[in-house]
């Protein structure tokens, strides 16, 4: 099996590493379900030149395939998103978009975007489009907006997310049903930022959860607009500070990457799953585990994540125990190191390892 | 056990950042030798969890909208 057999792209694009930028937390929209509290009153916004700085490290970087804009609504500030694109275009990085095509309610400047994003290099636009984001803008802007760059060759995927596993966006905009290029996915609400004390069905969702992070292998790194780093797109990242790995406006992306590479923890709950993330805090600390909230308790993996990490106090003794684990476990390889290379070029190993370590 | 390895093992019972470094230098090394890293059972043996041992999907059970937008289906 290859690692990319078990990613489910939405594209057949195979994605490395992404490095997403959530650019603001102003959005034109006040959405009931919105995980970051976004509205038009909100003034946070990623600094222009920290976002070019961010767009031409990644160009640097081979590890990193696309970039991801999202907000609040990336194209509020439509100026400074016309930079940012056009600094990744002149770095060839493609890049993939989340707004609410609030911008399709202007079919002529609409025509100016969508030619704009293909011109760039967009890879995908994911429009958010359900009756939370209806009452701010209309299915009928989000299909001007879904149809102009479908006709482009773009894939769009219309986004959305209902409280109910019963509702669909096939009912909810049938004129974009049969759009080549419009895909449609249905969501259910994360109980995260104003929905977080929702009374959510996850229906038969709930009792067949998966048990990993959504990306098994490379990570999207998500930088806010104030520089702060998260390992994963997750809507409950932004709510759970003990997942923090960085701030990108203070240090490389490079050096931000290589430590959640590096993580045994994150490789352990993308690989393996939370269960056995359980399973080795069970053996190295049963006091810390007794206390942690259970896996079985939250409809997901995000949200378990977010149960753990958000308390500063059991995410940093699990960060604890999976040091201590990484040194146990790499000590391990070592050993296996010596059986599997032979005793000659386990040495040549070890004296290269210990040059890099050095 | 050679001087290196034995060097070696003390940095990264007591370092961090060698630790760090172990872990985001081990497949190419491994790959500088020999090792063909792209052999899932290859790999497995070495621990570390570099193997992916869990063949389910992400979205087919997904419960809540968690992914924002480089998600998998």
């Amino acid at each position: 099996m290859s690692e990319f057999d078990d990613l489910r792209e939405w594209s057949d694009v195979q994605e490395k590493d992404v490095l997403v930028l959530n650019t603001t937390m102003t959005c034109p929209l006040s959405c009931d379900f919105c995980c970051y509290g976004c509205n038009p009153k909100r003034k946070e916004k990623m600094p222009l030149a920290e976002a070019l700085r961010l767009i031409d490290q990644v160009a640097e970087l081979d590890c990193f395939s696309s970039i991801g804009f999202t907000g609040g609504e990336p194209l509020y500030y439509l100026d400074e998103f016309l930079k940012m694109t056009d600094r990744a275009a002149l770095h060839a990085i493609p890049y993939t978009v989340a707004t609410s095509g609030f911008w399709g309610a202007d079919s002529a400047q609409a025509k100016i975007t969508a030619a704009h994003l293909k011109a760039t290099g967009l890879r995908r636009l994911n429009i958010s489009c359900d009756p939370s984001h209806a009452e701010f803008v209309t299915p009928e802007a989000v299909s001007t907006a879904a149809k102009l760059v479908a006709a482009t060759g773009i894939p769009v995927y219309i986004v959305g997310t209902f409280t109910n596993p019963e509702d669909t966006l096939k009912n909810f905009v049938p004129d974009l049903t049969e759009v080549n290029n419009v895909h449609l996915v249905d969501k259910i609400v994360a109980k995260v930022g104003r929905a977080t004390k929702w009374d959510v069905n996850y229906g038969a969702a709930a009792t067949d959860k998966v048990k990993t992070c959504y990306r098994r292998v490379y990570h999207d790194l998500v930088v806010f607009w104030d520089g702060k780093t998260y390992p994963c797109c997750s809507t409950f990242n932004r709510a759970t500070p003990g997942l923090v790995v960085g701030n990108a406006f203070e240090e490389g992306l490079s050096a931000i990457r290589t430590r959640v590479e590096a993580s045994l923890l994150f490789r352990v709950i993308k690989r393996e799953g939370f269960p056995e993330l359980y399973k080795i805090i069970k053996r190295l600390d049963p006091e810390l585990f007794a206390r942690m909230p259970k896996f079985d308790e939250y409809p997901g993996a995000c949200s378990a994540c977010n149960a753990i990490f958000k308390k500063d106090d059991i995410a940093q003794r699990v960060y604890k125990v999976f040091d201590l684990y990484r040194t146990q476990e790499i000590l391990k390889s070592m050993d296996k190191v010596d059986q599997i290379l032979g005793k000659e070029n386990a040495a040549a190993f070890f004296e290269n390892m210990l040059v890099e370590c050095s | 056990m050679s001087r290196s390895r034995k060097i070696l093992r003390t940095k990264l019972e007591t370092s961090p950042t060698a630790r760090v470094t172990f872990m985001s230098s081990f497949l190419n090394l491994l790959k500088e030798q020999g090792v063909d890293v792209d052999d899932d059972a290859t790999i497995a043996d070495f621990g570390l969890h570099l193997d992916l041992t869990d063949g389910k999907r992400w979205f087919n059970g997904s419960a809540a909208s968690s992914a924002i937008i480089t998600i998998t289906e």
